[in-house]
Parts: C-alpha cells; structure tokens; sequence
C-alpha cells in the first residue's frame, strides 16, 4: 500500500534504524531524522512509502548512501544538496528517469538519509533495501549476490566535485568509491546498484522500510520491557535476550588501560541469571557474540543492545563497567544464510574457528 | 597421535619445561595427566584434539582475544587439559573461563612452535622417566617373596599411597596410607578369568560384591592413577604366583592331616559313624600333648572354594602361623596343640571369625581334648559337629559348651521323645523315667563319675548307682562306648516335664 | 596540608586535609567581598602556621556564571556553506550566536581541502562589534588547526575582540560538539576570569605568598587555578567528581563501585587505582554532548544495584537517608563532611594531552607517546609537581574514526598528588608561568 510517512512513522524508522546497528553513532541518524522532521514540518507532509510490488516492473530506482572514508559526517557535515546532484548525474548517464530510492542500508545513517532524500526529491522511498541491515562494504548487498552491477555510481563529496563510476563489478565499485570518498574529503554521497522495481523486488530485502518503522512502533510505546520483547520476537524471531553487567570493555587502543575506553573493540558481560560469560566483538558493528566461550551469534546475524530499563536502544557510551544491558539476536535477511551470502559477509574469523558444538566428548 | 597412556603429570610436564617463556594464568588446582601435545595450526585440527592433550594455538590463528574464548571452549569439549598461546594480555573474564572449564591456559613468550616442540620433548623424556620406573619397580617385585613384600614394593613406588589385596571385598593384606581425595586403581586376579581385565576403565568400579576373585587395589592422588595402573600391572603376575604359591604350601603342609579327614567321614557331611577303627599313630603330636580340633564350616563350599581359599588360607596363617589347615569337602579342619592357656585359644578362634570369615559364610567349631588322651577322629568329630551348629559370623562354638538349647536345635525336644518312646519304650514307660533319666544323663555329663553325678543331682552314690542298674533293665545300656554319645544326646533332648502322665515322677526313692 | 574549598555563590566551604590523616572544616556564608570570605576560611584551616599548606584546590562549578548579554560570534570554516540552517547545540542552552561561514577545511590527514577564505574573514570582521566573544571552528581541525589559528590571527588584527576561542582547544571527532563547547567556554571567561583573580588573592590573602592555588575539574583532577580563566568549561560539573573522590577518600576504597547518597541524589561512579573512571565526553541535561572529559557518574537506578557481584561502596550524607532508603541499602560510611571540598582537597592535579598524528609503524607510535608522556610531565612540573611524583596514568594511541589506519590519536594523562614535596612554597607557580 503507498502511503505518505508522517512524523511519528520518521521516528520511529530512526529508531528502528538505530535498533539493528546499535554500536554505530546514533547522533548522524539522529540528525537526519530531525531534519526531516523539520522538512515535514515546512512542506506539510512526508515522503512516500512504496511498496515494490507498487512500482512499474520497469522502473528504474537507486539505493542512496553514504561511503565513508576519512572524516565523518559530524565533523565534515554535508551541505544538503550532495545526494540530489548525485541523483541528477545518476539519471543523466542512465538516460531514463528515476522512480523511486532505497537506502543502501536499511539501518543506521543511510536508513534515515533515504528518507530525507525522497522527501526532498519527491521520488518515493521504495519499501527494499540491500542489505537488510547494515554491512561495512558497499559489495555486500543481496543485490551483488544476485549478480547486478553496482554502478553506474555518481556520487558527491564534501567540497561538491562529483564523479560517475562506469564500474559493474561491485567488488571494484567498493575500492573505487572508497578511494573516491578518501580524495574527496571523507565521505562520499552515492546513488548507487541503479535497479528496476522488479529487479528489487527479486532480489532485494523487501519490505525492510516497514519493519524498521514497525521496530520503532514497538520500541518507542509505552509498553513495558517484557511486552516489547515479546512483541519483537514475533516480529523478528529474536532467538534470545540475555540481560548482563559489563565487567569489561576492551578497546583498539595499545596498550589498554583500566577505566573506560574510547571505541570499545570487545566488551565482556556477565549474564544475570546463570553467570555466563558473555564476549562481544565489536568491529564498527557487533560481529560476534560469545558465551561461555561458544559463538552464539555472528554476522550475518544481528546483534544489538538495549537498555533494560525501557527498552530504548544503547550505544557504544553504554557500555560501562557495571552497566546493565540486554543483548538481543535475531537473524539477518535469509539471503544472507546461503553459502554465497556467507561467503559474501561472514567475518574472516569464521573460516578459522568454526561454531563450538556445544556438548563434551566422552 | 595418539600415545599409550603413562600418566605424566601435567605439572610435572610444566615444571620440567622450566624455561622463562611459560606464563600461567590458570593451572586447575586438580591433577591431571598429559598424554599428547596438539600444535593447532589449521583449524580443522582442533576438531581431532585427543583427551588429555595440551592445546597449543599457532600465532595466526590467535585472531583477538575472543579466539582464546573459543579455544577454551573447544579445550573442554575435547576434554584437553591446557590451552597455550602467544603472549598477550587476557582480561579478566578469559581467565574466569579457563577456570570454569577447568582448563589451563598459559601463555609463552618463547614462540608457539618452539614450546610445542619442547614441551613435545619434555613429554617424551617425562615417558621415558616413567617406565623406567615401572620397571625398577617390576624387578623389585619379582625380587619379593611375600605378598605383603610386593605391596609394600608397589606402595613405596606410589609415594606410600594404600596398596591392598583384596578378595570379595575383604582387605587380605595392605600396606601404607590412604591419601586425601584419592582415586582407585584396581586390577583383577581371578584365578579362573586369568586375563586380567584391561588397564584402563576399570577405575572405581566395583563389580557385584561377591563375584571378585582376588584383586590389587590402590588408593592414590588423583595424578598418580595412570601410573598405579601400570605399577599394579607389572605386580599382577607375580601376586598371582605367591598366592598359587600360597595355596601349595598350605596343601603340602595339611597333606598328613586330610587322612583324618578321610578316616574320621568329615569327609561325609553330617554323619557320626564311629564304627571305624581307630589308628592313632596318624596322630603326629605325641601322645598326652592338649590339643583342641577346629573346623571352619563353609556352605557350598565347593563352588566358591577359589575365591574363598585365599581369605581363608590367608586369615589362619596370620592367627596360628605355624598350624596346617586342610581342606575337607564341607570346608577346612586343623589341630592345634594348646600350648597357651584354651581361653587364649577361644579368643584365637574368635578373632579368626571375626576377620571376615562370616561374610564368606564360615562357622567355626572347637573341640578340646585338654589331656591329649582322646581319640583325634572323635575330638574332630566334635569339633565338626559344633561347627555344624555354630552360626557364620557368630561365636565360636565350643563342643563342651554345647548347652540344652544348642542340642535342641539337634535335635527338637518332640522329635526326641519319638525317638526316645521307640527306642527305650520300657524306660519311657516306668513311673521313675524321669528320676532315671536325669541320673543316666548326669553321669554321661560328667564322662562317667558316679560321684560327679551324685553330687550334681543331690543325691547319694548309691542313688545314682542304683538308678543306672534299674536303667540298663529298662534297655539304656551304658557298658558299649559307641552307643553313648547317641544315648547321652536323646536323653539329654527329653523335655522331663513333658513326659506322657504315666510316667510322672513319684517321689523320692 | 592540602586545602579544598567548594565556593557556589552563596556559600564557602573548605576541608584541610592533614598529613596525619585527619580533616578539618570550616564554612562560611559568601556575604560581602568573596576574597575576604574565602581569606578568612583558608585562614582559620592554617591555624597557627605548624602545618604548611601545600595547595589549596577550589571546586568552582557553582559559582560559575554566564554572561548574560555577551555577543558571540561561531565563524565556521567548511568547504561549503550550508544550504539550509544548521542544528546547533548551543540553542538548547539558550545561548544567542551569531554564526559566519568562511570556506576551509581540512581532511583526515590533514591536507587543505579547500584553501582559507581570507578575504571572506575580511569582510566579516569589518562588521564585527568590538567586545565580541569570537569562536573559530574548522572542519578538519582536530587533525590539522592551521585553518582556525589564521582564522584567530586574522580576526585578532582586525579586530577589538573579547575573546577568542579555537575548537581545537576541545577534542571531539564532532566539528558541531567542539563548537558547543567554545561556545559555552566564551561565555563563562569574563566571570570566570574575575572568579580566578579573586580566588588567587585570597590565597596570598589567607595563607601568604607561595600557595598553589588550583581548580578542580570535570574528571576528578584539577589544574592551576589561571587556567580557570582560559578553559572554565573543564571545572562546570567538577562538584561530581569530587563529590565521588571525597567519598572515596573518606571510605579508603580506591578501587571500588561508590555510590554517593545526599539530599535530592544518590549516585554511582566506578574508582579504579584512586581515580574515577573518565568519558571523554560530557553529556548535559538534553542529552548534549560537551567536548570535556568527565569522570563517569550516573545516577544510580535499581537495574545497576541489582545481580551485582561485588557490593558498590556507599557513602551516605546525613540528611539523605530517605533518598537511600528507597534502594534499600545501608550505608557503608555516614558523614556530614562536605565531600566536594574534602574530595579538592585530595585531587591530584591532572594535565591530559591529546592529539592527532599520522604513524607509518610501530617506531612512530612510541616516538609519539614518548612525546606526549614528555610533555605531560613538562607542563606537571612547571604547576610545581616533584618530577618523580609525576604519574603517567594513561599512555596510549587510539584509532580514529576516520578510516584511515595511519591516522592516530594519542592520549596521554599525568597526575601528580598536590601533597608532594614537588610544591616548595617559596616558588609562586602563577610568577614561573609568566
């Protein structure tokens, strides 16, 4: 159904974007969602919401995303038009109009950036992504496993020089925009994986827009703790949540020192209940979970951090000694559970320690 | 790889290897033994990690801090004993795993592939070690002429940990002390099943009780079981050959002896026939020595003679050291020349049933002939008779302390005066029966004195004389020996009281 | 004897540590000249002059005021001028500022992205008022400050300002944060200034000539009182942490969970080796983000005092006992000391050095420690610290955010206790720094 977001739906997408990529900075999700706000606020309404089924077949659409490499957003702020110019290049090399944008990322900064841009382009927010979540590599998308070409990527950096990338591979289109991104001054608007809506439709994570409004839905009520989990298991076949203290934070930093490190690269809890020690390892994003020394989650799962308190979703500030946290799992888009999806995202640690098997030899 | 299990401690291991580049973040406090070391350098090989083995992480497999997580974790899977790695730093909480699983986890500064090859080699020397230990202590062994030599061999060498010999659940022998906390290490002697049972798994397990034969026994520190397996290994052929050793030296010395047996019909179990000739110049103890026959009754005797015989043999040698034991069918008899006082003797006996011999099934009886004058098939038939009637596991039973109650059960008051009405039915039917009846049975108390007799009944010596004439015209002849121990038990099995009314007592002569 | 003293804007309050272990109070109400207050109370502690004063620490958050009607002007340099209105920090705090766009800017290694808009600054400080409080922020300029130090040179020739403050002086990866907090600094100088001065006089007033004077900050250290007039924004929320390290003094637990219980808070911060554990952000009430580092101190709820595995020390100030009660904990400690003062007088002074800097191995990385390590103790020993009494309690590089692995922050922390031989009196620390 095509319907326009209101208000409350932007905040609660912001939410939900935080929701599956807790570790990565909030305030850039948390920026974009207000100045969208604002944007409603002036133009008396929100973006469209389209569902893929909704579109032309052949309606060509773009994922909208940052790549970053250098300074961030937050120190390099961008100006507002850089994803507009993007898509304008996009559409002058492709020759046909575009109908419609999806995140790169249906998590974290590039969720709530899609959303800006089609409120301000007036191109509907298409209801796909290709992720399903969020991954560090721009090849990591169901649509590379689906063998489409990433480009043509036009893109816009920080000082306004643009470029279009004549690249299929989306392994090389990563490298090129990276190093792109780097030059340009840190970070790079991209229109990226130009698709047709039946392109997405087949090979995207569809209805992924959705889920993260309905994530916000449950995260932002007044329910309490319990409800709200009961409510995202239904919603997300959360395998577990496991309350637990921090008892230590470890981070990239040489050597480390007691006390609270900047950017945490592990952290060790202890479950609450049956005094298990449980070990995240943290690369940008939650890679792995570990308890008791057996891998109880690793990417392409998420895993994410909340606040057991009401449920809102933590951040890496939130992992202090002796805090408190519920650490939630729950699978990933089943794209990612074949063997190429795997082979595609799995951290290289994988291949060296395969998954514990649980049980004792006799 | 896979090496045969010697049990090299695991500190030992860690000890020898004294060079600087070993750190300990956690060592279990429990011992363990090392029978491998596993240098890990693809991943697939921590899956194929053996029991017991010392894990050692290649450098680029130690990823971040969480592979050490999982590798303790696959550790205690693999049930492998410690876990080495490049030196970094752990936090807390990997240290907390290590202990949780009970898994080592040290760090070397020494490289990993060098401290795989020198703990490798440090095992190997440690191996050596050990087995040249087991056999120094095997040629002590066969060196030893005693059981009690070879344990105290087998219990030096277990740093004096309990070594014991133990047949169906009773300690034959033993030597040295038990220690705090220990493990059992156990290996099987049947006589019947020579394969002993195999060197491992047989830790702890004591089988149905009563269906051991003999069996080493050690009760060590836990560290020390993989060796006390194969220490008691090494001493398992030659307590077999002492204890068969045993068993010949018994027969051989109860050889002269079994001819009693056969004479006295021991042999025959139940009867009294004394109708054989006597031949006492088979008594090899002179004539006029005390001497008191002691029969150990067992039932069944002949099914379980081979386990039972050693516990048996074993407990008389340690009570009369110089004394033969033989076998009869229904158990073992022997004469004991009493050269102490016969209360010392008693308390002999007594200790001897109480060492266990009850829980076999043993009844010990005694028969004293304090002059040395009686005849030796008679004084064993006495003593097998109180062994027929003694209780397993209760008092010795002394053939002159048969009491009335102990009789009866012989012979039950009803079935005697049965008995006693066919046998002397004159007697039973004179209105003095009852007079005559205790005379005739106080003079057979008192082997024949008229005037033992008269004094125990109260009455004059002509009372008791005449009373014993008027019996032998009632049909109790007591002028043939063989008839009065059959006499003597049938009167002294009558009720008095309950005679039939004809016959009560009238009064007084 | 090593002095603290709390000054808010209606009272003075001071506790002497002694050398034998012992405290003593003193308070008074701030009426009339506060020289003259806290002369008098520093005077009174000294008694008759048989113990020397070693330092005396002043936790100056509650009388830290705002100019109320201060003109401050935010230029940002960026390669690109906004095409719709920022969401600045400052507004939440009711701040007024005028902002300025200039282009420039820097990136993660500190190369020139877009060159200086000279004559744009120009033009700008032609139409500034003299007296204004100018705040220079630089994209770029946490690893490269050059845009804002020829910004500030540029405007400080054209014009009579009131003060500038460059956001490189704050460390953050957030050019919006360290906008926030030069900000907010400017608007505290000119009484924190004035504050600084009078503090500094009723030292020599009350004790003489030659007595460290200090300011206790946001993480539980505290640095010479004349940087109160520079940085004022790192002693705005010290009462927390000294509160904590008061509490921590008075239970003898330097390495333990401690929770504060005082009337209308009870809260919760983690000590580890004698030190509070620090953020290198504060978070104001709003969930705003100030470029400070601030000893973590949050309040405590049943959720963190619940499953705990060691029990948190607690220290409760009399008059709280409700407050506790609702947690249903007893006290490990009551006091009716005032545990911000108490916790000055213990501070030890603290100097942190951050920056960014680009490795190419492992050589670089120990030649930049080394460096900071030795400027740490440089500027330690120059506030009168004993050279051997300097602990390097931090030493160590942190990647950045950026994404480029040659790019590091180091980040170094020397302390030194305030009652080390290393503060002669005689050698007057505000006349060496001069």
């Amino acid at each position: 159904m095509i319907r326009r977001l209101n208000a409350a739906d932007v905040g609660h997408l912001c939410t939900g974007a935080m929701f599956v990529a807790c570790t990565i900075d909030h305030e850039s999700s948390k920026q974009y969602r207000d100045m969208t706000l604002a944007l409603i606020e002036l133009k008396g309404g929100g973006p469209v919401l389209a569902p893929v089924g909704s579109l032309d077949p052949a309606a060509m659409t773009t994922s909208i995303g940052f790549v970053n490499q250098g300074l961030m957003f937050s120190e390099m702020i961008p100006v507002g038009d850089e994803f507009e110019t993007a898509i304008a290049l996009l559409q002058e090399r492709l020759g046909v109009p575009l109908q419609g944008v999806f995140p790169l990322a249906a998590a974290s900064v590039n969720a709530m950036v899609a959303v800006s841009v089609a409120l301000r382009t007036g191109l509907p927010l298409v209801d796909a992504d290709p992720m399903g979540r969020v991954f560090p590599l721009v090849s990591q998308t169901t649509l590379a496993l689906a063998g489409l070409s990433a480009g043509p990527i036009a893109l816009t950096g920080p000082t306004g020089e643009t470029a279009v990338v004549d690249v299929f591979a989306p392994a090389r289109a990563e490298r090129i925009v990276r190093a792109l991104a780097s030059e340009l001054g840190g970070w790079a608007a991209t229109a990226s994986y130009p698709v047709t809506a039946a392109q997405l439709g087949a090979h995207g994570v569809v209805g992924s827009i959705t889920r993260l409004i309905e994530i916000g839905q449950i995260l932002d009520s007044s329910l309490h703790t319990q409800q709200k989990y009961v409510r995202l298991t239904s919603l997300l076949g959360i395998r577990k949540v496991i309350r637990a203290r921090v008892t230590d934070v470890e981070g990239l930093s040489r050597p480390s020192v007691p006390g609270l490190p900047d950017r945490p690269s592990s952290a060790t809890l202890v479950d609450e209940a049956q005094g298990r020690i449980v070990r995240l390892e943290i690369q940008n994003e939650i890679l792995m979970m570990i308890v008791d020394g057996a891998i109880q989650a690793v990417m392409p799962d998420v895993i994410t951090m909340v606040r057991p308190e009401d449920a809102s979703v933590a951040g890496l500030d939130d992992l202090w000694v002796g805090n408190k946290l519920d650490l939630i799992t729950f699978p990933a888009a089943a794209q990612w559970y074949t063997a190429a999806g795997r082979a595609l995202v799995e951290p290289m640690a994988m291949n060296v320690v395969g998954p514990a098997r649980g049980g004792r030899a006799r | 790889m896979s090496a045969m299990r010697r049990g090299v401690s695991m500190r030992d291991l860690l000890v020898a290897h004294d060079s600087a580049g070993l750190t300990g973040h956690h060592i279990p406090s429990s011992a363990q033994s090392v029978r491998d070391i596993a240098l890990i350098t693809r991943v697939e090989q921590i899956l194929e990690v053996g029991p017991d083995s010392i894990v050692l992480l290649a450098e680029e497999l130690a990823l971040g801090g969480w592979v050490v997580s999982v590798a303790l974790r696959y550790a205690w899977e693999r049930r492998a004993v410690a876990l080495i790695v490049s030196e970094q730093s752990f936090s807390e909480s990997v240290i907390e795993l290590a202990r949780r699983f009970g898994v080592a986890l040290l760090t070397t500064s020494d490289g990993i592939d060098r401290t795989a090859l020198t703990l490798a080699r440090e095992l190997g020397a440690l191996e050596a070690g050990i087995l040249s230990r087991l056999d120094a202590l095997h040629s002590r062994v066969l060196r030893a002429a005693s059981i009690p030599e070879v344990l105290s061999e087998i219990s030096q060498e277990l740093g004096d940990a309990v070594v014991q010999l133990v047949v169906d659940g009773i300690v034959l022998e033993s030597h040295g002390t038990r220690p705090a906390e220990p493990v059992v290490a156990r290996l099987v002697l049947s006589p019947r099943d020579r394969g002993h049972r195999g060197q491992e798994g047989q830790h702890g397990q004591h089988g149905q009780h009563g269906q051991h034969g003999p069996e080493l026994v050690a009760a060590v520190a836990p560290v020390q079981q993989a060796f006390a397996d194969q220490a008691l290994a090494r001493a398992g052929m030659t307590v077999r050959a002492l204890l068969l050793q045993q068993e010949l030296d018994d027969l051989v010395g109860a050889a002269p002896l079994l001819s009693f047996a056969a004479l006295s019909g021991l042999r025959e179990d139940g009867a009294f026939d004394d109708s054989r000739s006597e031949q006492p110049a088979l008594r090899r103890l002179p004539s006029g020595t005390s001497v008191a026959a002691v029969v150990l009754r067992v039932a069944d005797v002949d099914q379980r003679s081979a386990r039972i015989a050693p516990v048996v043999t074993s407990r008389w040698r340690e009570t009369f050291p110089r004394v033969p034991l033989a076998r009869l069918q229904s158990g073992w008899f022997a004469l004991v020349p009493l050269a102490e006082p016969a209360a010392e003797l008693d308390d002999a006996l007594q200790r001897l049933a109480d060492s266990g011999l009850g829980d076999l099934g043993a009844a010990v009886g005694v028969a004293h002939d304090p002059h040395g004058t009686e005849q030796v098939t008679s004084l064993l038939r006495r003593a097998g008779l109180a062994a027929r009637l003694a209780e397993p596991g209760g008092p010795v039973l002394d053939f002159r302390r048969f009491g009335p109650p102990l009789l009866r059960r012989l012979l039950p008051a009803e079935d005697a005066l049965d008995l006693a009405l066919t046998t002397y039915p004159a007697l039973l039917a004179d209105p003095q029966a009852s007079e005559i009846i205790a005379t005739v049975v106080s003079y057979l108390d008192c082997a024949g004195s008229v005037t033992a007799a008269a004094e125990h009944l109260g009455v004059h010596r002509n009372t008791v004389q005449l009373r014993l004439r008027h019996a032998a015209t009632l049909g109790v002849t007591l002028s043939h020996p063989e008839r009065l121990l059959s006499t003597h038990l049938l009167l002294s099995a009558l009720d008095l009281r309950a005679l039939p009314v004809a016959t009560r007592p009238t009064a007084e002569l | 004897m090593r002095i603290g003293v709390r000054v808010t804007r209606d009272e003075v309050s001071a506790v002497a540590a002694h050398a034998d272990g012992r405290f003593s109070r003193a308070r008074s109400a701030a009426s009339g000249s506060r020289t003259r207050v806290v002369a008098d109370t520093l005077a009174l502690l000294a008694g008759d002059g048989s113990e020397s004063v070693s330092a005396v620490v002043f936790e100056v958050s509650g009388a830290l005021d705002r100019e109320v009607d201060a003109s401050v002007v935010s230029v940002l340099i960026e390669p690109r001028r906004p095409r719709e209105p920022r969401r600045h920090l400052w507004p939440a705090e009711g701040i007024p500022v005028e902002i300025a766009h200039v282009s420039g800017g820097h990136n993660a290694l500190g190369h020139e992205l877009v060159p200086l808009g000279e004559d744009e600054l120009s033009r700008l400080s032609a139409g500034m008022h003299a007296g204004s409080h100018l705040v220079v922020s630089a994209a770029g300029a946490a690893v490269n400050p050059e845009h804002e130090h020829r910004a500030a040179e540029l405007l400080r020739s054209a014009v009579a300002v009131g003060s500038i403050t460059e956001s490189s002086t704050f460390y953050s990866d957030s050019l919006l944060v360290r906008e926030f907090t030069a900000v907010l600094n400017a608007v505290l100088l000119a009484g924190a200034e004035q504050l600084a001065a009078s503090l500094a006089d009723a030292v020599s007033q009350g004790l003489g000539e030659g007595v460290r004077a200090f300011v206790a900050t946001n993480e539980g250290g505290c640095t010479p009182l004349s940087r109160l007039a520079i940085t004022p924004v790192h002693s705005i929320c010290a009462d927390l942490a000294a509160e904590m390290l008061g509490a921590a003094e008075l239970a003898r637990r330097p390495d333990a969970r401690i929770i504060v219980a005082r009337p209308g808070a009870v809260r919760i911060g983690e000590f580890v080796d004698g030190l509070p554990s620090v953020v290198s952000r504060a978070v104001l009430r709003g969930g705003i983000s100030l470029a400070s580092s601030v000893a973590h101190v949050v309040p405590l709820t049943d959720l963190l005092l619940s499953g705990s595995a060691e029990p948190p020390v607690t220290v409760l100030v009399q008059g709280a006992e409700r407050e506790l009660e609702s947690f249903g904990i007893a006290p490990t400690l009551v006091t009716d000391d005032d545990l911000v003062a108490v916790g000055a007088a213990v501070a030890p002074v603290s100097y942190w050095h951050n920056r960014v800097a680009r490795v190419v191995g492992a050589d670089d990385i120990e030649r930049v420690l080394a460096e900071g390590e030795a400027i740490a103790r440089a500027n330690l020993v120059s506030w009168g610290a004993h050279p051997a009494a300097v602990r390097i309690t931090e030493s160590r590089v942190l990647a950045t955010t950026y994404g480029e692995a040659q790019m590091i922050r180091v980040r170094v922390r020397g302390m030194a206790a305030t009652d080390a031989s290393g503060f002669p009196s005689g050698a007057r620390l505000e006349e060496r720094r001069a």
